[in-house]
């Protein structure tokens, strides 16, 4: 199978994510399946794009990484995510806290209320410092004063003492991040990180973060429904359609020949602000919304290019169309450098 | 690790105060004496008893006192020359002799030798001639003491009197709170009330105005010994409440309990009684009213034919009352005489009979405001029912005391349900109907040949001829019918302690306590104007 | 403008605030000091409408002072006395220089200074509702707590349902029940009286608290559970679970801090309804607190007791919110002083 050929492919592979399921078991019976199947690598020191609609699981998938699902009720019922030797699918909440923080960091999705209102950014940030190592008061507040600068924030010292309310969106965010890599954790997983926030700040987020790629040797897994924003920075790119991975591959790769007509249209229903009056261009009708996914390809409702085989049997699986690149299309050979 | 231990020691301070609180509530929980109806013995075990009053004590000059409360804890601590027994009945207390001449118009009064209040201060008779001057300035008690022309203290323990006319009711206002005696010269101090000393059975031992607990103890300059040593005054306004602690036996004694719920209180630790009050539930009607149907007399008796008082004494009062058949109380009253017609009880045929003669054979509507207290509200509404028999209409309007007082007091009613208590039947009928008298202010009625009456009723000098002008008297009284009577008014009390060693005296207001000798040993003095059978 | 509308305050002081780069103003004496002449103002015009409507209200103090059967140049003398014979203006100009130099007057019918009465029965009354507070918060917050964290199906559905009773019983009937149940039947609380020395006071204290708490623990509780709720909602709690903070660390800063300041500033004002509600619980339980005294000065037109009463209850209940206000603003920087 193509998806065992993907786990052998790269000696720097960090994350391993193999056939996840991940649902919220409602009764005893009753299973809602919110994503249904998910494979991709993160690699070492990469900046990978996980892109898709709202809905398509790529929060829930972000959750698995950081043990959070139980707090939205979910849990994993099948797959497995391979991580230094652990299996963090199958992580108990004790062992759960030598893996987060320290290991993987996490950027919440929106600038307003990821961090606690009710805590200075000193306080935030010295408090997750702190957390394993014993330190002296004074080199926390150095530490925190180091992290604020590599995070580019003005006058540390006086954002040292703010509530994070008194601060802008791009500067909470900034805090956000630079409590993310306090502990220096191997990855970075920025769930929407610009939500809210003005496209220029936008884009200034998005290059702290690939600074600190560079930098510190993170890997960062860029959660957006925004291929436009995301694709500049990122080294790959993995497309989640109904709680499918439908894509997978280098930004280039995804970005110039897609594989899958749902990437083809995400790609064209990019907003052309350099040509003006171009027509906006949307994907024909809703995603599907979770527990009514058609049989066959979850994008068969909406895909232009249907075939008669593409609407019976099961969820099309991942298959390594060219080398690196992965589409769940069953007539993906046929779309090859379709997109303009 | 240290801030583990600091919680750790903080929650468990929180426990141990908890803990330590609660065995404690319930070592001083029983505060009441272990007195008990059943024990006799038990009365030596009685000398420090509970009682819970229904407000606390607002104040002990008899002038300004006008709660209940302030009687009940003055009435004991004051001296007197005259008091009332258990059953109402006047018996000499600080005096030694009275004798009263023939006429009847001069009383020569003799006190016990060398009487001390409780600081030791002798009491002499000059207090007498003091306590009748603050009552005359005060304009106190006008009926009666307007019958006194002088009081002379003829030697330090000889007082004469000096009647207008002969009074019946003498030695009744002798045991009256009118008649508190105190030290001449203390009493010009603005603050004696603060701490009065007492002549009487029991003293303050400690209360600070204000404050809901009183407590007296035996006042050992009395001429008699107080069958209890201590009486503790606690102030528990919530009728409910009062009842309980009586149950959980840390009171001893509870005036004023609720009608409804006495019956399941414990037979064999607790005993519960109605006292009657010499007083009679009224509707008084406001004459100034010319135009209203109320100020023709038939429709009066007509309401008054149309009650069915026993219903309203039996279900309104919960039993607990007599109804009335006469304008004066039944309860304690040696000359009573029915002269309602048909007794008083209901009779729709002659309220039909009345209102058609009134020129109103349908009936008709007026307004009636209630005092807000216990049971007097349901007490109306049944009377409303009874008058909707016969075509009249009732509009209740139940108001507070003091509202209801001010409605009297700008001639702002129609009607109005509210009470009259008076020591004599002398005393309720010039109240009611006399010049001068609150309710004849109040009802603007103005009746000379029921006043001729009730002044013959006064000046009776003898039980016979009193008797006689009591009945003249209420059937004048009925035959002007500006107030109309309903019932006697009562006051239900419960008591752990056994029989005859305090008891809230018929009057109700007055505390009785019991002494060796008994007051009632005392031997009268020869001839009329105990105001009572003796 | 006393009290932060429940809720919103911190969503609009967010809203505010979006956007700004400067230090932001924390609360200063200035602010609190303003608050504080605010309050004294509100407390004046208290005092002014207590003063009228006292005295527009039927009936009066002579009256009900010297009973049914004083004689008219009694009545006279006795107003005379009372300082009531000159007009309402006067009056309130007497009164206004006697506030002036602290004396509020003497009781009409005990002759008992207003000050003497404060003194002794107000203590009472912010005991009560001390304790009420205080075990009304060591039920709730944990309750609302686990409630909300539990995670227990059927739990949530169960609670609301009791608390819906709990509001809804009069707080006489739970009284006397308590009262029955605890003074009468298990014999382990007095029925009456009070003691007022401390510790000794609180096992007078204990009960009638209770009763309070089967009142407020509900709303309370509620709105706790709710604020709990929606805290748990937002991302800062993921956020904390990730950067992995300590147990108690983490409940106390990333769940119930967050959500405390509309339960704070609900509490403030709770309290000053208790001022005056609490007086069922003093008659009940036979404390001698303020309460107690105001009902029976209003039923005597005791007009200077009334007033007295009234004013410091006024100062009272708006210095409550003034603290509420500002706790919830230690506990909250979002919540800003107004």
């Amino acid at each position: 199978m193509s998806v065992n050929a993907m786990a052998s492919e790269s000696s720097d592979v960090l994350v391993e994510i193999r056939d996840l399921v991940i649902g919220i078991q409602r009764t005893r019976k009753d299973r809602l399946l919110i994503v249904e199947s998910a494979n991709f690598d993160i690699r070492r020191a990469e900046i990978l794009g996980l892109v898709g609609e709202s809905g398509s699981g790529k929060t829930m998938v972000c959750r698995s990484l950081i043990g959070t699902l139980k707090r939205r009720s979910a849990s994993i019922f099948a797959g497995t995510i391979k991580f230094d030797g652990m299996d963090l699918a199958k992580l108990e909440e004790r062992q759960w806290r030598s893996v987060r923080g320290s290991r993987i960091g996490y950027v919440p999705q929106s600038a307003l209320t990821g961090a606690n209102p009710v805590m200075t950014v000193g306080k935030q940030l010295g408090e997750a410092i702190r957390r394993n190592r014993k330190r002296k008061e004074k080199d926390v507040r150095r530490r925190v004063m180091e992290l604020l600068e590599l995070v580019h924030i003005r006058r540390p010292e006086v954002v040292y003492d703010q509530y994070p309310h008194q601060l802008s969106g791009g500067m909470r965010q900034r805090v956000m991040i630079a409590a993310a890599i306090t502990q220096d954790p191997d990855i970075v997983v920025a769930d929407e990180p610009t939500t809210g926030l003005d496209v220029t700040v936008q884009a200034e987020i998005m290059k702290l973060l690939k600074e600190i790629r560079s930098e510190l040797k993170m890997s960062v897994i860029l959660v957006s429904h925004d291929l436009a924003l995301i694709d500049e920075v990122c080294d790959r790119l993995v497309v989640m359609h109904a709680g499918t991975c439908v894509e997978v591959g280098s930004v280039s790769a995804v970005a110039r020949t897609p594989l899958h007509p749902y990437t083809i249209a995400l790609n064209r229903s990019r907003i052309d602000i350099s040509t003006p009056g171009a027509p906006l261009i949307t994907i024909k009708g809703n995603p599907p919304a979770v527990g009514e996914w058609p049989a066959g390809c979850r994008f068969s409702d909406r895909c232009d290019f249907v075939q008669q085989d593409c609407t019976v049997g099961r969820n099309p699986v991942l298959v390594e169309v060219r080398p690196n690149h992965w589409s769940a299309c069953l007539h993906a050979e046929r779309l090859g450098g379709t997109s303009e | 690790m240290s801030r583990r231990v600091v919680q750790l020691v903080v929650a468990g301070a929180a426990l141990a105060i908890v803990g330590a609180a609660l065995p404690q509530t319930a070592a001083t929980a029983a505060v009441g004496t272990n007195c008990s109806i059943k024990n006799q013995l038990a009365a030596s075990n009685c000398q420090a008893v509970v009682m819970a009053t229904v407000s606390k004590v607002a104040n002990l000059n008899p002038m300004k006192a006008r709660a209940v409360t302030d009687y009940q804890v003055a009435y004991p601590m004051q001296g007197l020359l005259w008091r009332f027994d258990a059953n109402l009945i006047p018996r000499m207390d600080l005096l030694i002799k009275q004798d009263v001449s023939k006429d009847g118009l001069t009383i020569y009064q003799q006190l016990k030798p060398n009487l001390k209040y409780s600081d030791g201060t002798p009491l002499l008779a000059q207090d007498v001639v003091t306590a009748w001057q603050k009552q005359v300035e005060a304009k106190q008690s006008s009926a009666f003491f307007a019958k006194v022309s002088n009081v002379v203290a003829t030697s330090p323990t000889t007082v004469t009197w000096t009647l207008k006319t002969p009074m019946p009711d003498f030695n009744w206002l002798m045991a009256n709170q009118a008649m508190y005696l105190n030290p001449t010269e203390s009493l010009k101090s603005a603050t004696y009330w603060n701490a009065p000393v007492s002549a009487g059975p029991m003293m303050i031992k400690s209360w600070t105005p204000g404050s809901d607990t009183m407590v007296q103890v035996a006042n050992p300059n009395y001429w008699a010994k107080p069958k209890v040593q201590q009486i503790t005054y606690q102030a528990i306004p919530d009728a409910a409440t009062r009842k309980l602690a009586l149950q959980a036996g840390q009171v001893d004694y509870v005036f004023d309990l609720a009608y409804q719920g006495v019956t399941d209180l414990d037979k064999n630790t607790i005993k519960w009684f109605a006292h009657a009050l010499p007083g009679t539930y009224q509707l008084t009607t406001n004459m100034a009213k010319t135009t209203s149907p109320l100020y023709n007399v038939k429709n009066r008796q007509a309401i008054s034919a149309a009650i069915d008082r026993a219903k309203v004494a039996k279900v309104g009062f919960f039993g607990t009352v007599l109804p009335s058949c006469a304008q004066t109380f039944i309860k304690g009253n040696p000359y009573h005489q029915c002269v309602l017609p048909n007794e008083g009880k209901q009779d729709l045929v002659l309220a039909k009979k009345l209102l058609a003669e009134a020129g109103n054979p349908s009936g008709f509507s007026f307004e009636t405001i209630v005092w807000a207290r216990p049971a007097w509200p349901e007490a109306a509404q049944l009377i409303a029912q009874d008058l909707a028999k016969v075509g009249i209409t009732m509009n209740i309007t139940v108001k507070q005391d003091t509202v209801a007082i001010a409605d009297l007091n700008s001639g702002n009613f129609e009607m109005q349900f509210s009470g009259n208590n008076a020591p004599t039947p002398y005393l309720q009928l010039a109240n009611w109907f006399g010049t001068g008298g609150a309710w004849q202010n109040w009802s603007k009625v103005n009746d000379p040949g029921l006043i001729a009456a009730i002044d013959r009723l006064g000046s009776a000098s003898n039980p016979i001829t009193a008797k006689a002008a009591l009945k003249t008297a209420n059937i004048a009284a009925y035959n002007s019918s500006v107030h109309i009577p309903i019932a006697d008014r009562a006051v239900i009390s419960g008591t752990r302690l056994p029989a005859g060693l305090l008891v809230a005296t018929t009057p109700g207001e007055w505390l009785y306590v019991a002494t060796t000798p008994l007051l009632s040993a005392q031997r009268g003095p020869t001839g009329f104007n105990t105001g009572a059978k003796s | 403008m006393t009290a932060t509308p429940i809720g919103s305050g911190v969503e609009s002081a967010v809203r505010a605030q979006e956007g700004e780069d400067g230090p932001r103003p924390q609360p200063t004496w200035e602010k609190v000091l303003r608050r504080t002449g605010r309050a004294i103002i509100v407390a004046f015009w208290v005092m002014v409408v207590a003063f009228m409507l006292i005295r527009l209200s039927p009936g009066d103090p002579v009256s009900a002072a010297l009973g049914a059967d004083a004689a008219p140049d009694t009545v006279a003398a006795a107003r005379k006395a009372l300082g009531l014979d000159v007009d309402p203006l006067t009056q309130f100009w007497n009164y206004l220089t006697g506030l002036f130099r602290g004396d509020l007057g003497a009781s009409l019918i005990s002759g008992v200074p207003v000050t003497e009465m404060l003194r002794t029965n107000m203590p009472v009354t912010l005991w009560l509702i001390f304790t009420s507070v205080t075990m009304t918060l060591v039920i709730s917050l944990p309750l609302a707590m686990f409630i909300a964290m539990a995670r227990i199906p059927g739990l949530p559905y169960l609670f609301r349902t009791l608390t819906a009773i709990g509001l809804a019983l009069p707080s006489f009937l739970v009284a006397l029940i308590l009262l029955y149940q605890f003074g009468l039947i298990w014999q382990v609380a007095p029925i009456f009286g009070y003691d007022p020395t401390f510790p000794a006071n609180l096992q007078y204290l204990w009960l009638p608290s209770l009763v309070n708490c089967v009142v407020l623990v509900p709303v309370l509780s509620r709105v706790l559970y709710s604020s709990i709720l929606d805290t748990l909602e937002e991302e800062f709690v993921e956020t904390g679970v990730v950067r992995g903070v300590r147990w108690n660390r983490f409940y106390w800063l990333y769940v119930l801090r967050p959500s405390l300041a509309p339960t704070v500033v609900l509490l403030s004002y709770m309290m000053g309804v208790m001022v005056g509600s609490t007086v069922i619980l003093e008659i009940i339980f036979a404390l001698p607190g303020i309460g107690r005294e105001l009902v029976t000065a209003v039923t005597m037109r005791d007009y200077p007791v009334v007033q007295g009463i009234i004013l410091v209850f006024g100062i009272l209940v708006v210095f409550l919110s003034l603290i509420g206000d500002i706790v919830a603003s230690l506990l909250d920087p979002r919540v800003r002083l107004t």
